[in-house]
């Protein structure tokens, strides 16, 4: 059961990583409008 | 079996709809337009190859929401003005938002973003729909009044959206709120899986350890996550008041503390679990009701929206300057041009007009007015050229007194009202009551014993359906609201909304449509349509308009009028095909004006005009009364007019005033004091901003969230029963929560007074009651859900 020692630390930095990720990407303003982009995938032919 | 009864079905299938905007085309009226604005827009769209429009609104677009082009509702020529402009734009001078009332699907977001192909001078237009909020972006001499109106020809109403100071570290604020939001679900989920290992029987070689690593990530969510709570508490503590954070505080910090002592003593007493999952739940519940709550504006930049803030001085030598509002001294000459608002009180000296003062006394007509009379800041000078000597400027016109009296009505009410604070002022004493208890009795065993049961008691006590079920449930109802297009300023609106027991109505521009209408044309034969138009031709007259809104279309081209002269107070004349025509204003019934089209002196046509009544506004009265509500009608509207409607929707007349100064309508609102008024943001303010509760169903969207707190932009009054019924039903699963609470610390209190209480007592207790509470607030009740529903019949 001493590998649970090195899993533990495993699943950590995983989910750190997540977090970090997470953190990054609404501080880019990923999450700031949910609901245009939805609306805006129904406008492929022009631009 | 019988046959179903046929009933006529309203003429409002999709095929029939006006092209722009889906109304029903009025019957008789010869076009596939509800009306000349909508059809000018098809035309401007089509020219600039925007047909595009109309096909993604076809596929995508929801009828009930779409609205027609509006012409000219409002001037917005206060957004070009440079001080007004400081407000609104962002520092660059370059940058708007506006909140548009109606955009909902992707061909709204097709056309508004479209606009700089259809306006010189602008760069660029984002819509968000998840905030109804387009971003736009000017160059170099454009203007924000012309994109501004441009919404408005689209059908989008915009609603100018005011800088606050502050606004970017309130923003960055919100970003931070996100992060902790994000830190604690981390934290907690992960101390929850190594917590979960220990209780289901991991040995001891793991559970010391994982403790240890579960205080580590235990240490941001505490630091970081929970620091608005540490703060939030002591800020409240130095003013003296107990919020709703002093408790939450409290107890997150005394369940650290005897946690990490427990933790490096070796013992096993600790909450890291239930602590952390507490300051998740209760960090989402909060960012819930923030992102759903709406800002206010102070009444005093009010001023600036109803008055120009710049004016035309005519100097000694009669040549005309331009100047500052504030500028101008009583005893000074103004001249104001027709379409232009009255910037001061004072008297005509020269000229006469038309003069509507419909802000101040809800009077649907426009006053004529003549050298020696008196004109008040804020009225529309609408007809000819007219010059005023200034009496009083500023703070001391009517207007600005009425915006005074506002704010102060406004503020006395704003004392918070909001029950989860309220609950909390209990919820302190309650605690402290029996942690001492606890003491007392564990005193019996020990002073060790008597720590640890006051402890426990501290740390299990928990004012969940305060902290977390009631901004749920209010920002799950208010949000909700929203999305029907009522706009409600935060929770505390919501409790005074669910005590109302009578509700009271202005009646122009509430009930009615609040502009003259044609409602009824007669002629002895066709065609003389087309003198109409070309008698009003150039007009800016009211009823000129009323005209050419009502008769425009491609069937009728305006008669080629010649010697066309407007008659001072009487109305047109002219001459066509060697006959002399003439339009003469007759004094009409009640409210309505009668209009009379002669022939060489002979009646040929006779055209009623009135205020028309919205559809719906006899529905909700009578609805309204069958709820139980006593109803009734305040107006500024002479008095005959008022009784008229009133009777016409079953109002009893007891509980109608005709004729109403904004302050009679105060004096009459005290007698009750559970009165809901809904009225008009601007010339309703002083009576939205002194009752009970308040909705404002017209003016700007910031102004009315001061003086009402609630603003609708829904055209049918049917609207209030939902608000009005989401918040009594609203408040029915708050006092659910309550109870729940109540009876679950009496639980748990139980429990910590006896001195069992587990950590993994608390890790279960702790969640569940704030999952029981999560979900009886999202769930809500059968009525709830059925009010904020679509009700529209």
């Amino acid at each position: 059961m001493k590998i649970i020692f090195l899993l533990v630390p495993i699943a950590l930095l995983l989910g750190g990583s997540f977090l970090a990720a997470f953190l990054i990407f609404s501080a880019r303003g990923e999450y700031e409008d949910l609901e245009t982009p939805a609306h805006r995938i129904l406008l492929e032919d022009d631009e | 079996m019988l046959a179903p009864v046929a009933r006529p079905e309203p003429a409002r299938s999709r095929n029939t709809g006006c092209i722009h905007c889906g109304l029903p085309v009025a019957f008789g009226r010869n076009s596939s337009f509800c009306c000349a604005g909508c059809e000018a827009v098809y035309g401007l769209l089509e020219a600039n190859q925007l047909g595009h429009y109309y096909e993604l609104k076809k596929r995508y677009a929801d009828p009930e929401k779409c609205l027609p082009s509006l012409e000219n509702t409002e001037s917005y020529s206060y957004l070009d003005d440079p001080e007004v402009r400081m407000s609104y734009a962002d520092s660059s001078g370059k940058e708007m938002n506006f909140y548009l009332e109606g955009v909902h699907c992707v061909a709204c977001v097709w056309i508004t973003e479209r606009i700089p192909t259809l306006l010189s001078g602008v760069k660029s237009v984002h819509l968000d729909l998840s905030k109804s909020r387009a971003s736009v972006e000017i160059t170099e001499g454009g203007s924000f009044a012309d994109v501004a109106l441009e919404f408005e020809r689209l059908g989008y109403r915009p609603h100018p959206e005011e800088r606050k100071q502050g606004e970017l570290r309130d923003k960055r604020e919100k970003k931070f709120e996100l992060f902790r939001i994000a830190v604690a679900a981390a934290g907690a989920g992960n101390i929850m899986l190594l917590s979960i290992a220990t209780y289901s029987g991991a040995g001891p070689e793991f559970s010391s350890s994982f403790r240890w690593i579960n205080a580590f990530l235990f240490l941001p969510v505490l630091t970081f996550s929970a620091a608005p709570f540490f703060y939030s508490a002591y800020s409240s503590l130095r003013r003296r008041v107990i919020s709703i954070d002093v408790p939450i505080a409290f107890g997150i910090g005394v369940g650290s503390i005897a946690s990490f002592v427990s933790l490096i003593s070796g013992g096993a007493q600790t909450y890291f679990d239930s602590l952390a999952s507490l300051i998740f739940l209760l960090l989402a519940s909060r960012y819930f009701l923030r992102t759903v709550q709406n800002r206010a504006v102070e009444a005093t930049h009010l001023f600036k929206f109803l008055t120009p803030s710049r004016a035309n001085r005519r100097l000694e030598d009669g040549t005309v300057e331009e100047c500052k509002t504030e500028t101008l001294r009583p005893g000074e000459i103004v001249v104001v041009r027709p379409g232009e608002v009255i910037p001061v009180d004072g008297e005509i000296i020269a000229g006469s007009s038309d003069v509507s003062r419909s802000w101040l006394t809800g009077e649907s007509r426009s006053e004529e007015v003549r050298p020696g009379h008196a004109v008040s800041a804020g009225s529309l000078n609408e007809t000819r050229l007219i010059t005023v000597r200034v009496e009083r400027v500023g703070a001391q016109t009517r207007l600005g007194d009425i915006l005074k009296q506002t704010q102060v009505a406004a503020r006395g009410r704003s004392k918070s009202l909001y029950i989860a604070d309220q609950m909390a002022r209990y919820f302190v004493p309650f605690t402290f009551f029996f942690i001492a208890v606890g003491v007392l009795i564990g005193l019996q065993y020990g002073v060790e014993d008597a720590v640890l049961r006051g402890l426990a008691v501290a740390i299990v006590a928990c004012p969940c359906a305060f902290a977390l079920a009631i901004p749920l449930a209010m920002s799950r109802t208010i949000g909700k609201l929203a999305q029907h297009g009522t706009l409600v300023r935060g929770p505390e609106v919501i409790e005074r909304l669910s005590l109302v027991d009578t509700v009271f109505f202005d009646k122009t521009g509430t009930l009615t449509y609040g502009d003259l209408r044609v409602l009824e044309w007669t002629s002895v034969r066709k065609g003389l349509e087309r003198v109409l138009l070309g008698l009003e031709i150039n007009s800016i007259h009211p009823v000129a308009r009323a005209i050419r809104k009502k008769f425009s279309s491609p069937d009728f081209i305006p008669a080629e009028i010649s010697e066309l002269r407007e008659v001072l107070g009487r109305g047109v004349e002219g001459e066509f095909e060697g006959k002399r025509y003439t339009l003469t204003s007759m004094k009409g019934s009640g409210s309505d004006t009668e209009v009379e089209l002669r022939e060489d002196g002979k009646t040929v046509g006779m055209l009623v005009l009135g205020d028309e009544v919205r559809p719906g506004a006899k529905a909700t009265v009578g609805e309204l009364k069958r709820l139980g509500f006593r109803v009734g009608l305040l107006s500024g509207d002479r008095s005959s007019a008022v009784y008229s409607l009133s009777d016409r929707l079953g109002i009893s007349r007891e509980n109608v005033r005709g004729e109403c100064t904004p302050e009679d309508k105060v004096s009459f609102l005290k007698k009750y004091p559970r009165a809901l008024m809904v009225g008009d943001g601007v010339n309703d303010a002083i009576a939205l901003a002194s009752t009970w509760a308040s909705i404002a169903v017209n003016g700007g969207l910031e102004a009315s969230m001061q003086a009402a707190g609630v603003y609708t932009t829904s055209r049918t009054p049917l609207e209030v029963i939902r608000t009005v019924r989401a918040a009594r039903e609203t408040m029915k699963v708050v006092r659910r929560n309550l109870a729940f609470t109540i009876l679950y610390n009496v639980v748990v209190i139980g429990v910590a007074l006896s001195g069992d209480l587990s950590p993994l007592f608390a890790a279960v207790a702790m969640p569940v009651s704030a999952t029981v509470v999560f979900l009886i607030s999202l769930i809500g009740t059968g009525p709830l859900r059925r009010a904020l529903s679509e009700v529209r019949e």
